[in-house]
């Protein structure tokens, strides 16, 4: 409508009229953090695809470890500690574990979490019409409402990752129907937030639990926010849009030096765990020479990758495998000595005969190509390509796609000479009687068995020590860095450290906000 | 005219079938394997066997990939595209979700597109070699040459994180729920914003140079000569007899934008977080959730086919010249 008096065109009266309505129906600024008077709200991104409440026992959304307690969990420093449960007892041969439960741990809806709620979950998952395969071959047994056996027929670790539901609300329930229960929209768990609203795509709200057994958490209202990838992640943090969000280790520079974040990261070298790695084939003719990979790995300045990869420089450089325990007493690794790779490679008969920087024995040349998975190891591969050339090692990069397809057409047939590729197919196929890398040693095979065998923390963690002079002498792969996930936050949110509390979702439940700060 | 077009249909449904039977087997000989999704390779090991056999069952895997073709086939003529091995929901229901999400993005590019390219384009050619002219030549041109994801990206760096005026991604802002109606409308217009700019933008440059280029054409036609040669004011001569013969072709690409409109977001749903056929599409391929490729491939070939159709009867319509009818026996 036409301000009165005024000689402003018709136009711009329409304009102003918009502008008016658009003030008063736009929305608020989606900023995290209020003010001290206000609950204190963190918005974390969440980038990798998982935009549904992925309640589902397959599924590992983040909303579900806000939401409810696994039996037991990994604490910051690799050891186990109880959520559900608060006191555990393995059997001599670990087949079974006499679990009891926390007695003041209770659902969302106040009713308490006991011994039938677990083995309601676990025969729930094993009904056909579900087909959830992480239960296969467990067995509970209840002793009273809080105490039970959790049975397997073969020696397992206490769970440490499971999702169990609300035997009071989910028993009368058709499994047939399971994946539409409307249990899976509104879900009531057992954990440090409860569900307050969720829109596929856009974002799940979660509240603090006021009667959390551990106490309320600090920080009042968590939303989750899928977004996009990549620079979406950044562009989310930067427009206070979030406050925690992944990033990818180019984008280290942007935000370093930005007083307003910090940044944090998570790695994990423990054994089955995931590390990029040179997998040397030991059938081939270069590779079945130890003091040709030994050569290689001391040629490769390991340390000196993390910059070049915007890597922590603090991550370390392994050799071995390890089980969580194990990570601050890592054995010294192989030096980055390329004279002495030089060395090796003359004593093993390889020379450069003809000048051309790359060495010969006996006619063949030392030459050989590299699997990588393009878009994941190529650029690594690339540097490696480099450091190797230096040493008199010519290593060709056969790029590819897709991590499952390079494993099945390649590695697990051994149709390779050597790869880059991330280390996931596990220490037995790795290492085992049955290494795709055509690696023997009856030592590290026993061990191995042995591991296999028994869920003894203790054990286990001197089995691994064992091996550890096997894997230095003989270098079976080259370990390069561990996988690191990197996160990016608003510096008020406290609490996060790096590595092993660097993901601001997983331990939400402790953190806090520090205005001013 | 009308035997044409059954004609033409009646063609399309083995047009079709070929597409989708090429895709069907495309997708499940490629390397990979659709369990992997969730049992990842070194999990595979340590799972009973007869658990793995009964998911590739439930999901019709463990059966030769011919019998899959067919059963695909007769569910498929029922209007079933399965079951989302990664969501575990009808393909169905994901689609009509994620359909107006799409719709909304490429319809209104499409406008925006039509309105700012043919506007450009005709103003750029009657003022040909004018400053005005050469400013819309240089920039369509660079707008054309530039990646869409990048304008995207520079957008949001700019609009959104820089100035603030416009949000990052998704459609709707979190506190949508509580807003009034006029709102809530609102809201969804200051989401749409950035991403159907990117979208018409790089298509009205292109839109535009053709415009200009077709309307020069016909300027210099005889008939526009005698047009103006009989007194006709400059405007109606522009566009009452030229541009009408030179939107001809421009009708007929708009025609062959049928499968655009569902299919042709899938980078900018990615980067706006927008949960369109697009992103689905994208996702599934990584996935290798073979009912959802199945599926968006399936409707982008309807649509193909379904948009060359009414580009064709567009064409006979706009030009009386053109007729599909057979001729006459005298």
């Amino acid at each position: 409508m036409p301000v009165a008096g005024s000689k402003a065109s018709p136009l711009a009266n329409v304009l102003l009229v918009g502008a008016c309505l658009a003030a008063a129906c736009s929305p608020a600024a989606e900023t995290g953090a209020l003010s001290d008077h206000e609950p204190v709200t963190v918005t974390v991104l969440v980038t990798d695809g998982t935009a549904e409440l992925s309640m589902s026992p397959n599924a590992d959304g983040p909303a579900k470890f806000l939401m409810f307690l696994p039996l037991v969990e990994f604490n910051s420093d690799g050891t186990v500690e109880g959520r559900l449960a608060n006191r555990w007892e393995p059997s001599a041969d670990f087949t079974e574990w006499t679990v009891h439960l926390n007695s003041d741990v209770r659902w969302h809806d106040g009713m308490p979490v006991t011994s039938g709620d677990i083995e309601f979950t676990v025969e729930l998952m094993t009904n056909p019409s579900v087909g959830f395969w992480g239960y296969s071959g467990i067995d509970i047994e209840v002793i009273d409402d809080s105490t039970f056996i959790w049975r397997s027929t073969r020696s397992i670790p206490l769970d440490a990752y499971s999702t169990f539901y609300p035997r009071h609300i989910l028993e009368e329930l058709d499994p047939d129907g399971f994946w539409e229960w409307e249990f899976w929209a509104a879900p009531v768990g057992n954990g440090p937030y409860r569900y307050v609203t969720h829109v596929d795509d856009m974002f799940t709200e979660l509240e603090a639990n006021p009667d959390f057994f551990a106490g309320p958490p600090d920080i009042d209202r968590v939303i989750l926010k899928y977004g996009a990838p990549d620079g979406g992640a950044i562009a989310e943090l930067l427009a206070g849009n979030a406050q925690a969000v992944p990033i990818h280790p180019i984008d280290v520079p942007t935000l370093e030096g930005d007083d307003r974040f910090q940044l944090t990261y998570g790695s994990e070298y423990w054994s089955d765990s995931w590390r990029m790695t040179i997998f040397w084939n030991h059938r081939h003719p270069i590779f079945e020479d130890p003091r040709v990979r030994r050569a290689a790995t001391l040629a490769i300045d390991r340390a000196g990758l993390f910059p070049l990869l915007g890597l922590p420089p603090e991550l370390p450089v392994s050799d071995v495998i390890l089980s969580r325990r194990q990570v601050d007493e890592l054995p010294t690794p192989i030096p980055y000595d390329p004279d002495q790779a030089r060395a090796l490679l003359e004593e093993a008969g390889w020379r450069d005969s003809d000048g051309d920087g790359i060495r010969e024995k006996e006619g063949v040349e030392l030459a050989f190509n590299a699997i990588t998975d393009a878009g994941a190891s190529d650029r690594i591969a690339v540097i490696v390509q480099d450091r190797l050339r230096q040493v008199g090692m010519r290593m060709g990069i056969e790029s590819r796609t897709g991590m499952a397809s390079i494993w099945r057409g390649h590695l697990k047939p051994g149709d390779f000479d050597a790869a880059v590729f991330w280390w996931a197919p596990g220490r037995d196929q790795t290492f085992g009687p049955d290494s795709f890398l055509g690696y023997h040693n009856e030592h590290v095979i026993e061990c191995l068995e042995a591991i296999n065998a028994t869920s003894d923390p203790a054990a286990i963690d001197s089995l691994y020590r064992e091996m550890w002079p096997d894997f230095q002498a003989d270098v079976p792969v080259t370990f390069l860095h561990p996988m690191v996930r990197m996160w990016a936050s608003d510096r008020r949110l406290k609490g996060l450290s790096s590595p092993y509390r660097g993901e601001a979702v997983h331990y939400m439940g402790e953190l806090w906000w520090e205005e001013g700060s | 005219m009308l035997k044409y077009i059954a004609k033409r249909l009646l063609l399309s449904v083995p047009l079709v079938l070929a597409i989708v039977t090429a895709t069907f087997f495309m997708a499940h000989l490629a390397p990979g394997d659709p369990m992997d999704m969730y049992l990842e390779p070194q999990r595979q090991r340590q799972v009973d066997p007869e658990v793995i056999e009964l998911l590739r069952k439930k999901y019709g895997l463990d059966q030769p990939i011919h019998v899959q073709y067919v059963t695909w086939l007769k569910n498929v003529a029922q209007g079933d595209f399965g079951e989302s091995f990664r969501h575990r929901r009808p393909v169905k229901d994901m689609l009509v979700e994620a359909v107006p999400y799409t719709l909304q993005l490429t319809f209104l590019a499409i406008v925006l597109d039509a309105l700012f390219g043919i506007s450009l384009g005709i103003i750029s050619a009657v003022k040909q070699y004018s400053k005005l002219d050469k400013t819309v030549t240089i920039g369509s041109l660079i707008i054309y040459a530039m990646p869409s994801f990048w304008l995207a990206l520079m957008l949001i760096m700019v609009f959104s994180v820089n100035l603030g005026w416009f949000p990052t991604s998704q459609t709707r802002s979190m506190n949508y729920e509580d807003l009034t109606m006029i709102g809530k409308m609102l809201d969804r217009a200051w989401h749409l914003v950035l991403p159907v700019f990117v979208m018409g933008i790089a298509g009205a440059a292109g839109t535009a140079r053709y415009m200009r280029s077709r309307l020069l054409e016909v300027l210099n036609e005889e008939y526009i000569t005698a047009a103006r040669a009989r007194g006709f004011r400059e405007k109606t001569v522009i566009m009452k007899h030229a541009l009408r013969n030179a939107m001809i072709p421009i009708v007929t690409i708009y025609g062959m934008s049928l499968p655009f409109l569902l299919g042709g977001a899938t980078i900018i749903e990615t980067i706006f977080a927008w949960p369109g056929m697009g992103r689905m599409t994208v996702s599934a391929v990584g996935g290798r959730d073979y009912p959802i490729i199945m599926a968006t491939v399936m409707i982008a070939a309807v649509l193909t086919v379904l948009g060359n159709l009414l580009a064709d009867i567009t064409y006979a319509a706009v030009d009386p010249r053109v007729s599909y009818d057979a001729p006459r026996r005298r």
